[in-house]
């Protein structure tokens, strides 16, 4: 079952999730690719270890179902729940996410959106440059970066999914486009 | 993975799987409020405590003893006991409300600035109500030698040389009267017509006052200005059981 118009469907699969199980294919369907996207992008697992991840997620969710409540997007809710069970995988596994796996296109648009750049980059000879700033930034500037521009939240959704203060979230996103920009002077590509 | 949908309505329905209750999810949550509130309603305690110590402050003191000294005074005998618990319970209240369920949206300074909004209002609420008098005199009772720790008050009035003498008085003249102050010490306090004296009424025994003046001797003091200490509670000596005030007819009678 797909639904496609936003947070009234979500409340609607939620209603009916609690009463029925099946219902909840509904939700599964609808943010298994988003959700697995953001997973990929802020952790160094694999296909079958993502997917081993969104089942244990989606469990989650349907067992904190009645903890869902409307001060958030239902969304946020699951990507705050996401986020939460990638980092006790990543403590399980006593491994650090050291590297991500961004495609070339989500690098790009991260440094085309972190830094405002309208033009369209050459991508042959400035891929490992790209690859070098934003692998190069801290994980926490990283994922609120990643949050912003790929996964293209607002600012009061990042808050909720990283569980900061609304402060906390723009400084951060504020000081990780300075080390962008400070990084990309430096790589002569702005 | 196909259907991935299929799998997990599948284990969930293998494993049994339910949404737990709202109150279970949420007792947690639930808990560090109450926390919260308790641990402000304590920090409002302790600074309607920290009120009653500083009660005695009046512009008449700054004026008889000047501020320098005042000021000596006031950093040498200030309720540091209040001050710190006060301290420790806006931090806990904090630390408390960070850990609720939403707890991460409120920045430092909203959270600071409600717990200090809370604790003061509550406080001067307590303080009106007189609960801070009803249960200051239980603290350290059986310990009268920690009782400046809890109420500084009655150490900042027992420094004659340096013109504060505080104490209940015990037997009156025309022109003098006996007082114990507040380590048990009798002392001789001479006033005169000119002596500045607010007690709300007539100088009689029983009284608890302050008195700003001079020591002339052993024990002697002469009076520039008397007041009645700013509560009932507090600032008596610690009468032997089944001993009455000694009262007497006010002067002039």
């Amino acid at each position: 079952m797909t639904v496609s118009n936003g947070g009234d469907a979500d409340k609607k699969l939620v209603a009916a999730a609690k009463i029925n199980p099946d219902a909840f294919a509904g939700i599964v369907d609808r943010y298994w690719n988003r959700l697995f996207g953001f997973v990929r992008r802020i952790s160094y697992f694999s296909q079958e270890d993502i997917e081993d991840i969104l089942q244990e997620v989606f469990v989650k969710v349907y067992r904190y179902l009645n903890g869902y409540d409307d001060s958030m997007a239902f969304s946020t809710w699951i990507y705050q729940i996401t986020r939460n069970t990638v980092i006790d995988q990543i403590r399980k596994r006593k491994a650090r996410p050291i590297s991500i796996q961004l495609e070339t296109e989500e690098l790009l648009q991260m440094l085309r959106c972190g830094l405002d750049i309208k033009k369209e980059l050459e991508t042959s000879d400035l891929l490992e440059k790209v690859k070098k700033i934003i692998f190069g930034l801290p994980a926490n500037y990283r994922e609120v970066l990643i949050l912003r521009f790929l996964e293209e939240k607002d600012y009061g959704e990042i808050m909720d999914i990283l569980e900061l203060p609304k402060g906390t979230v723009a400084s951060l996103i504020n000081r990780g486009r300075k080390m962008m920009l400070e990084e990309a002077k430096k790589q002569k590509i702005v | 993975m196909d259907n991935p949908a299929k799998k997990i309505i599948d284990k969930i329905k293998v494993e049994h799987v339910v949404p737990e209750s709202r109150w279970k999810l949420g007792w947690k949550s639930y808990a560090f409020w109450a926390i919260w509130g308790g641990t402000l309603f304590l920090g409002a305690l302790f600074f309607s405590f920290i009120i009653l110590n500083l009660l005695d402050i009046r512009p008449e003191i700054f004026h008889h003893l000047r501020l320098g000294r005042f000021a000596f005074i006031l950093v040498a005998t200030a309720p540091y006991l209040w001050i710190s618990l006060s301290i420790l319970a806006l931090v806990s209240g904090f630390m408390a409300i960070r850990r609720t369920k939403r707890g991460y949206r409120y920045s430092v300074l909203f959270a600071t600035s409600l717990g200090v909004l809370t604790i003061s209002v509550l406080g001067i609420a307590l303080h009106i109500s007189k609960v801070n008098e009803r249960m200051g005199g239980g603290i350290f009772h059986g310990a009268p030698d920690r009782r400046h720790l809890a109420f500084p008050i009655e150490k900042r009035w027992s420094r004659p040389e340096e013109k504060m003498l505080g104490g209940e008085i015990v037997e009156l003249k025309s022109e003098y009267f006996m007082l114990i102050n507040f380590e048990d010490e009798t002392w001789e306090v001479r006033y005169f017509p000119d002596t500045e004296i607010r007690v709300g009424g007539q100088l009689e025994a029983g009284m608890k006052v302050g008195i700003i003046g001079e020591k002339i001797d052993e024990r002697k003091f002469e009076a520039e200005f008397i007041r009645s200490f700013p509560f009932g509670g507090f600032g008596g000596r610690k009468r032997p059981p089944g001993e009455k005030p000694f009262f007497m007819r006010p002067p002039g009678d």
